[in-house]
């Protein structure tokens, strides 16, 4: 009696183990080498896009969805923020932070933005171009980033594009 | 692709064990504790010997809270994976957190040190930062000051809010440079 619970047990976790098995072919492969997860890999494919002043200026519509836009990555010793010349304004800029599936970006825009962001070394402060898809957050009261000086927050899942700032 | 054993049997699959886990934020190393902790250890040192440093904090408090306040931020300082920028602060006075990231803790002109403006120095043959001329465990305690100074309002704001030319943040390091360069440059090289 015991001997068949265990069997039928075995039978059912091996029934099941199946398609687990089978999860691995469902994902992604880019040229990064990682896989990336498809629930990531979905959300950045179907991260909407959206002009860096429609976020600034319609933040509540955006709040907490990951959208897809492109404006211009700033870094010093003490800040990262993106802005859009467009709309350049003190409270227009937004603070970065990166995702942890950034680590599934492609390693060659990751390579090109690197570069670009420190096109001669040593490099305290640069800038670059750049698509990026992730969650946009804000505005905050507190506020987020150094000195608590940004209303807007952007938690970057990739850098889709980068090129030089004209 | 790797096997699982699994109630005796090998199957080509991992099961229970999340397949796509993604990487944990980096911790930081045992050296890099010893790094936090020198450069909060130096940067009390240099309120102690450096008598114009002092001054310029002491306008914010006495020495001894100060201490205690330094103290306190030193324990509830955050690791913050981001490559992109060397420190931060957010909060001001006690509630303040001052955020470590990478270029912190280089100490070469290679990777992460390139983001905090190390170069070389043929005359001196040694590391240093670019407009400070300090060395990395100099201006790690500089970096601390130049923090503990925001969380105490004595150096102007640097965000781009403040400052949106992003110069400011190098003029603080100035200002910390011309108050505190003295006891700065006397303390160790590594």
């Amino acid at each position: 009696m015991r001997l068949q619970f265990y069997v039928t047990i075995i039978g059912f976790l091996l029934a099941f183990s199946t398609p687990a098995c089978n999860t691995r072919s469902s994902t992604m492969p880019e040229s990064s080498g990682l896989e990336v997860p498809p629930s990531i890999a979905q959300a950045v494919a179907k991260a909407e896009d959206v002009r860096f002043c429609d976020l600034i200026s319609k933040p509540e519509r955006y709040n907490n969805k990951i959208v897809r836009t492109e404006a211009v990555f700033y870094a010093n010793h003490e800040n990262s923020a993106l802005y859009s010349p467009e709309c350049l304004d003190t409270t227009n800029y937004v603070w970065t932070d990166f995702d942890l599936s950034y680590d599934y970006s492609d390693e060659s825009v990751m390579k090109k933005f690197s570069e670009l962001r420190c096109p001669h070394v040593p490099c305290p402060s640069g800038k670059a171009k750049v698509t990026v898809v992730g969650r946009f957050e804000g505005p905050s009261q507190e506020g987020y980033g150094h000195l608590n000086g940004y209303r807007f927050r952007i938690v970057i899942m990739r850098i889709v594009a980068a090129e030089k700032v004209s | 692709m790797s096997t699982t054993r699994l109630y005796g049997y090998d199957c080509p699959c991992q099961l229970f064990i999340p397949q796509n886990s993604v990487k944990l934020p980096p911790e930081l190393t045992p050296l890099q504790h010893l790094m936090k902790a020198h450069a909060f250890g130096d940067a009390d040192t240099v309120l102690l010997i450096d008598k114009k440093c002092r001054d310029s904090f002491t306008k914010a408090g006495k020495l001894g809270d100060l201490r205690n306040l330094l103290r306190t931020l030193g324990e509830n300082a955050q690791y913050d994976p981001n490559a992109t920028s060397i420190a931060g602060t957010t909060g001001k006075g006690a509630a303040a957190i001052i955020k470590l990231r990478p270029p912190f803790f280089a100490n070469d002109d290679t990777g992460y040190g390139q983001l905090a403006g190390y170069s070389w120095s043929p005359t001196r043959n040694r590391y240093e930062e670019l407009y400070t001329d300090l060395v990395p465990r100099q201006y790690r305690a500089l970096t601390i000051l130049h923090e503990f100074a925001h969380a105490l309002n004595v150096i102007p704001e640097d965000s781009l809010r403040a400052d949106p030319t992003g110069q400011q943040s190098q003029k603080n390091d100035a200002i910390i440079d011309e108050k505190c360069g003295k006891g700065l440059n006397r303390l160790p090289v590594q």
